[in-house]
């Protein structure tokens, strides 16, 4: 136990030193288990650990996800969905920064990281919510948001990590988090609503289309749609496994480019190579992690944690909320996945041992790690916007985020009150 | 001697592209061929599941030098340090030399780790592929890695102080 905390501590300050995380974890991790067991079984552990982290079939689906979602990413699509998602409700008030929530939303339904979704809505949303006299918080705000919604609707990087690291259906995983992806867009919806409505001038109803207009809007983005039909259908009925349906997911992201005649080889060769080194610096924190997990399991924190909640009584759900606390505390100073990666091992036996659902409690941590990428002062959204929208301050961004860091909460608290929206679907995943 | 180096550098960047570009697209063709094989044609790649983690493995590790080699590792850039210009190189430098030596002793573990698969004579159950020059592809990785890592501290104290931005690494993707 004591080990582990000091453990803890020195990770943290390698890591405020600006010590690569993937690094500070692996280095904690091996002296660590060096002092508890010895350094022939620290070293012949960590040398099993790097060796079996390649060798690893399930994880096929982390670089293959990457690899749809980049195609997809450079597919340029961004337009056709933004258009579609206006065609809806962009005659409302507040109706486009309401299109940009549904468009982050289709979009994250191929795509599995939070960042490329924001950075790839950004270009159309942002100048288009401006051109019509939006302020410029809930324009940049609804994307930084928006965006976040990458990682909760399925196919999503952070899930397969989660399921990894907990031995959970990866399947599952994915359909476990439609219904809570949709819950989301709604709040996130209701957000757009609850600003406009304190502040009518934010953002103005845009022109209405005609039904023909409505129509071909909707229609350019079938692509998008079989995509997703195809891979979480596959899963759902149990055509395919989720790393077949990866696969079937790449190629498919891939034509889909290619008929769009967005595909030249040098657009090949960057969509290949940053899906390569995006898998690179993931699966480095992923060894890194796994070194550091096996530190702890050594140390026996997680048993000690879960004698010590049981010892003071606590009510289970107190625990589950005391643990959503941390998580929001520390997402506000780890960037995501390392987050994920560093506090799952510990918490994962605790919450089994309190009686849930290891699939709920995934939605649970992906739902914290969202909100983590738009809080202060380091969400990773929000800095990404920062780059990409000059004009806007930092200031600004953090106010615009605000209303829908609020309708997080209120999410949080509905999955965490009713674990069965979260689980419904999954009983019947063939 | 720089550049020599450069050279070099640019080199083992083309190397390491072509690799990758090879390694993922074989893994999406060969889990399509095999899907498709299953469920239209009624046949499966054989050894389908031992091609595919000898894939990940190019994938990942080449995948590492990469990331490195842009400089692209995730770290928290969070606290402003306080360091002088001076003081900031010599951070910098402990932290290139931490990564150097974490990174070689990551490599030996797995080249150790290699040495065993290698003598035991390890294989795959069906297409009967040795995994020890795999385990050693990995190992040698690690240890380019590392020396990536080195050049990259010997560039910095050569390159003299320089201002502190915060870095936009890890917005990649």
């Amino acid at each position: 136990m004591t080990e582990a905390l000091l453990g803890l501590a020195a990770l943290l300050a390698l890591i405020l030193l600006r010590v690569p995380i993937a690094l500070a974890m692996a280095v904690v991790g091996l002296f660590g288990t060096a002092w508890l067991r010895g350094w022939s079984s620290a070293t012949a552990m960590t040398g099993a650990i790097v060796y079996e982290s390649g060798f690893q079939y399930l994880l096929s689906v982390v670089p293959l996800f990457i690899l749809m979602g980049t195609f997809v990413t450079h597919a340029g699509m961004s337009r056709e969905l933004y258009r579609a998602s206006y065609a809806l409700l962009g005659h409302r008030r507040g109706g486009l920064a309401m299109s940009t929530v549904l468009a982050c939303a289709v979009f994250g339904s191929v795509c599995g990281s939070s960042l490329a979704t924001a950075a790839t809505m950004s270009r159309v949303a942002y100048p288009e919510m401006r051109k019509l006299g939006y302020s410029k918080a809930l324009a940049s705000g609804s994307i930084a948001a928006g965006g976040t919604l990458g990682i909760l609707i399925p196919p999503s990087i952070v899930m397969v990590v989660y399921a990894i690291l907990t031995e959970q259906s990866i399947g599952k995983m994915f359909i476990a988090g439609l219904m809570p992806g949709v819950l989301a867009t709604l709040l996130y919806l209701a957000a757009v609503r609850w600003t406009i409505r304190r502040d009518p001038s934010a953002g103005p109803a845009g022109p209405q289309m005609s039904s023909a207009e409505r129509w071909q809007a909707l229609r350019s983005v079938w692509g998008i749609s079989v995509l997703f039909g195809i891979v979480m259908g596959g899963i759902y009925f149990g055509v395919f496994t989720s790393t077949e349906a990866a696969g079937i997911g790449a190629v498919g992201a891939f034509l889909f480019a290619l008929l769009r005649g967005r595909l030249t080889w040098s657009v090949l060769s960057t969509v290949l190579v940053e899906s390569v080194r995006t898998t690179g610096m993931l699966f480095m924190v992923l060894i890194g992690a796994m070194i550091f997990a096996s530190f702890i399991n050594f140390s026996a924190l997680p048993g000690a944690l879960q004698a010590l909640v049981k010892d003071i009584g606590l009510h289970p759900m107190l625990v589950m909320i005391a643990i959503c606390a941390i998580y929001l505390v520390l997402g506000c100073v780890v960037e995501s996945m390392s987050m994920v990666l560093l506090t799952v091992p510990i918490f994962y036996p605790l919450v089994q041992s309190l009686g849930f659902d290891l699939i709920w409690f995934g939605i649970i941590v992906v739902t914290v790690t969202e909100i983590s990428f738009i809080t202060p002062p380091v969400g990773m959204n929000v800095m990404l916007l920062k780059g990409l929208l000059p004009d806007v301050s930092v200031r600004t961004l953090f106010g615009g985020v605000m209303p829908f860091v609020g309708a997080d909460i209120v999410r949080l608290a509905i999955l965490l009150a009713f674990p069965w929206i979260t689980l419904f679907l999954t009983r019947f995943v063939a | 001697m720089t550049n020599g180096l450069q050279r070099a550098t640019a080199w083992l960047q083309m190397v390491l592209r072509r690799l990758a570009e090879l390694s993922i697209a074989l893994l999406a063709l060969l889990t399509l061929a095999d899907v498709l094989g299953r469920y239209v044609f009624n046949i499966s790649v054989i050894g389908a599941v031992e091609l595919t983690e000898i894939l990940m493995v190019v994938i990942i590790f080449v995948g590492i030098v990469m990331t490195t080699l842009a400089r692209e590792h995730v770290a928290v850039d969070l606290l402003p340090l306080g360091f002088g210009p001076r003081g900031r190189q010599w951070h910098q430098a402990a932290i290139h030399l931490a990564a150097t030596a974490i990174s070689l002793l990551l490599a030996t573990v797995t080249f150790s780790q290699a040495m065993n698969t290698l003598e035991y004579g390890d294989r795959t159950t069906i297409l009967a592929i040795p995994l020890g020059p795999v385990a050693i592809f990995m190992s040698l990785m690690l240890y380019l890695n590392a020396a990536i890592h080195a050049m990259q501290l010997v560039t910095d104290l050569r390159r003299g102080p320089t201002v502190d931005t915060p870095s936009p690494e890890a917005l990649d993707d």
